[in-house]
């Protein structure tokens, strides 16, 4: 009884540190059982393939090209639907044509639409920075607006008696009660954006880590295919705790009413 | 369906207002009409039939897994925090990323479709089902303990309802990516289905083609879903009030 | 030890002791516990928020564990939840994915008890809670004061010996609170249950009680055990606040929780 409750409470970090060590040893013992390795690699030969295209200069260049396409499309994206979205979501009746709108848009994946994209502008970037807007801009409009609607009408009902006009409620209360909202926007267009860029660069094979992924499978070098997985994984894990947690706990702890 | 209207509306003047080129962006008629070609020559119905199937497959083994799982992983304290680096790792690769390794591992088969659709909606699926089994108030389940019942009783009455929106939300967002993956990996080989019809269209540029299976793309995705989960929701977690309706209708 | 009256004593609390931690901090939440509960009592216990009487609800009940000290139900110790002593929660803690019906007749359900037995014993409960039409409606389709009547229901239906009641009204509003409280009464003196009653409000417990279990806040300790002159089954409030006896006890159970001497003309506006 005594030692299962001490069990029960060791610390977060052991256990979770013991699990990702565990994934490895299960794929060491099943890369020996498979005894394959071009079905199967071990985990040091993928990680062996993983320096090797680093040496080369491959992988960093890629990770370069991916995360700036990630950026600077997102960046386009919040620079295009945040004001839009704020804008829309003042009238209800806007926002109640358009949102049905974009839903019914937004039940065409985008990988249906990468063709498309490929059409208009080539086996290119700008192909991938299409997939990525369309992927992104659409929950970032979604939660902008869903944000600016949870904003208590008495907040603005409040300020108006003491004189203050439509700027200044916007400024003093839709933008910082939006807050939320765009944070949860940005914080889906980043995950749901990394997904959409792997994708459109593995599909259209321009550039980036994508592209990489497409050439190992195109020479059947799965050791290489597995290492950019990796890849791809820590930098989704770094994207989403290193930038986007702390931002998250400084907006929730200073307007904790939220 | 006013919204559909104004849709078709924007688009119609598009092309025939503003003039948009055809091979950019092709007018409503014409992908009517490819629409229509595609119906009369079968490959639309083939097409569809053989990317149900391997839908359907992928996401029957994906979500009795993700419940199954779910719910081993979800009772344990110890274990929700142990696969929780493992949940978040795998997310950010699920699905199209692993297409790549599936081929290799599958080739262009039934098997790889259904590897794909698995680890595009599983992820989802579990991580739902172990939020929704942690957090079914404990109120409850004590409830039933005075009345006299046991773990078994508890599990039965308490948490699989009560895990029930959750797990619904899961397998909706589940759904949405299995077809994303699907179409995804019919881009990038399996023979036939729906996406190879779209990747076929974009070799000959035929812009028409490609709006045509994306439209079907879309409505199949929207008819699954209704089928799937709306169907289901409507007659638990919207009757039983532990779902908002508004919340129903806007994660349709 | 405090003994309430010569009857059969039903629940004991034996030097009971509970602790737990919270920020790293250790808090006693109830200390020397001593309390004999005797069959067919309906005995309320009162005090401030942070004196453990919940605490105290769930360790009858089997749901926790003290830290020392021994809880005993009919001289034996408790282990674990049981049938035999029903609980009703301050949380709605109905299912909202089962019918009136279907919450009732849950514990009867677990017993085994067959259908048409179960279905007849139900419907009586329905009506002895003025449920009538309202049978196959969900919890969410039901006032808050509904749902709790039907939380109480469910706990009857199985005739527990025992049935423990933490703040059952705390999250109904005040004038329906009133009606709940003169049905319970009447339920309880009816079916002759023995009920262990928490709330934080004196005018309820004095309302309800025989006895009046009063307590103090951190560490939780029984100050003093306050028995109440019968009122009778139908009693109401208006007749209950006329009384001056009634007003004498809500006064000194006021001064008990409060941990001071309060001039009972400034109490008086509170019952």
């Amino acid at each position: 009884m005594h030692r299962s409750s001490s069990l029960m409470h060791l610390p977060a970090w052991v256990v979770q540190t013991s699990s990702i060590f565990g994934l490895f040893l299960v794929w060491t013992v099943a890369s020996r059982f498979v005894a394959e390795p071009a079905i199967l690699p071990s985990p040091a030969a993928s990680f062996q393939a993983m320096a090797d295209l680093i040496a080369r200069g491959t992988l960093t260049s890629a990770v370069q090209e991916s995360l700036i396409t990630l950026v600077i499309g997102c960046a386009i994206c919040i620079i295009c639907v945040v004001p839009f979205a704020l804008s829309i979501a003042q009238s209800r009746q806007l926002a109640m044509i358009l949102q049905p709108m974009v839903r019914f848009i937004s039940c065409v994946p985008a990988i249906a639409l990468i063709p498309l994209f490929i059409v208009w502008f080539g086996f290119s970037t700008k192909a991938v920075y299409a997939t990525l807007f369309y992927t992104s801009a659409i929950p970032l409009l979604f939660s902008v607006i869903t944000g600016v609607q949870k904003i208590p009408r008495v907040y603005a009902d409040g300020l108006r008696p003491l004189g203050a006009g439509p700027f200044r409620i916007v400024r003093d209360v839709y933008l910082p009660g939006a807050m939320p909202g765009i944070e949860v926007g940005i914080r889906l267009a980043l995950s749901y954006g990394w997904r959409a860029v792997i994708a459109g660069e593995l599909i259209i094979g321009s550039s980036g880590l994508g592209r990489v992924l497409a050439q190992a499978r195109a020479a059947n070098q799965v050791d290489q295919i597995v290492a950019v997985m990796i890849a791809i994984a820590v930098l989704f894990l770094i994207i989403d705790r290193l930038i986007l947690f702390p931002w998250n706990q400084l907006i929730s702890s200073r307007w904790s009413s939220f | 369906m006013v919204a559909i209207l104004l849709l078709a509306l924007f688009w119609w003047a598009l092309t025939n207002v503003f003039g948009v080129p055809e091979y950019i962006f092709p007018s409503l008629s014409s992908v009517a009409a490819a629409l229509w070609e595609a119906l009369l020559s079968g490959r639309l119905l083939d097409d569809t039939r053989i990317s149900i199937i391997r839908l359907l497959l992928g996401a029957v083994v994906g979500i009795v897994s993700g419940i199954a799982l779910g719910f081993l992983v979800g009772l344990s304290r110890t274990a929700r925090i142990a696969v929780e680096p493992l949940i978040n790792a795998f997310s950010g690769i699920a699905g199209i990323a692993w297409i790549p390794l599936a081929l290799a591992w599958f080739g262009t088969g039934l098997a790889m479709s259904t590897f794909v659709i698995w680890n595009g909606m599983f992820f989802v699926v579990f991580a739902n089902t172990i939020l929704g089994v942690s957090r079914v108030p404990p109120t409850y389940a004590q409830a039933i303990f005075t009345l006299g019942g046991d773990r078994r009783e508890v599990l039965r009455s308490v948490i699989l309802p009560g895990a029930l929106p959750d797990i619904l939300t899961g397998v909706r967002v589940g759904l949405a990516f299995a077809w994303r993956s699907l179409i995804a990996a019919e881009l990038m080989g399996s023979p036939m289905g729906l996406g190879q019809w779209v990747n076929e269209a974009a070799t000959y540029q035929r812009t028409d083609r490609i709006l045509a299976g994306c439209l079907t793309i879309a409505v199949l995705g929207v008819l699954l879903e209704a089928l799937m989960v709306s169907w289901i929701a409507r007659r638990t977690v919207v009757r039983w009030g532990t779902v908002a309706v508004a919340e129903e209708r806007k994660a349709r | 030890m405090i003994q309430l009256n010569e009857r059969k004593p039903i629940l004991q609390a034996i030097n009971l002791r509970h602790e737990y931690e919270a920020r790293g901090q250790k808090i006693v939440a109830l200390q020397d516990v001593n309390l004999t509960i005797n069959a067919g009592d309906f005995v309320t216990v009162v005090g401030p928020s942070g004196c453990g009487k919940s605490t105290l609800a769930k360790i009858f009940a089997g749901l926790g564990t003290p830290t020392s000290g021994e809880a005993l139900y009919a001289g034996k110790p408790i282990k674990g939840a049981s049938s035999e002593r029903g609980m009703v929660f301050q949380e709605l803690a109905v299912l909202p994915w089962r019918t009136v019906v279907g919450n009732i007749g849950h514990g009867l359900e677990i017993a085994g008890m067959p259908k048409a037995e179960r279905e007849q014993r139900v419907a009586e409960l329905v009506r002895l809670i003025g449920l009538e039409g309202f049978e196959k409606k969900y919890p969410s389709e039901l006032s808050g004061g509904m749902r709790q009547r039907v939380a109480v229901a469910r706990t009857w239906a199985t005739r527990p010996p025992v049935i423990l009641m933490d703040e059952p009204f705390a999250a109904v509003d005040a004038i329906t609170r009133l009606t709940l409280q003169e049905e319970l009464i009447r339920l309880a003196r009816t079916t002759k249950q023995t009920v262990v009653f928490i709330t934080h409000s004196v005018e309820e417990a004095v309302f309800l009680g025989d006895y009046i279990v009063a307590m103090s806040s951190r560490p939780g300790r029984v100050l003093e055990i306050v028995p109440v002159p019968d009122m009778g089954i139908n009693r109401t409030w208006e007749q209950m606040i006329r009384d001056p006896r009634i007003e004498a006890i809500v006064s000194r159970v006021f001064e008990l929780v409060r941990g001071r001497a309060v001039a009972p003309s400034t109490e008086r506006q509170h019952a």
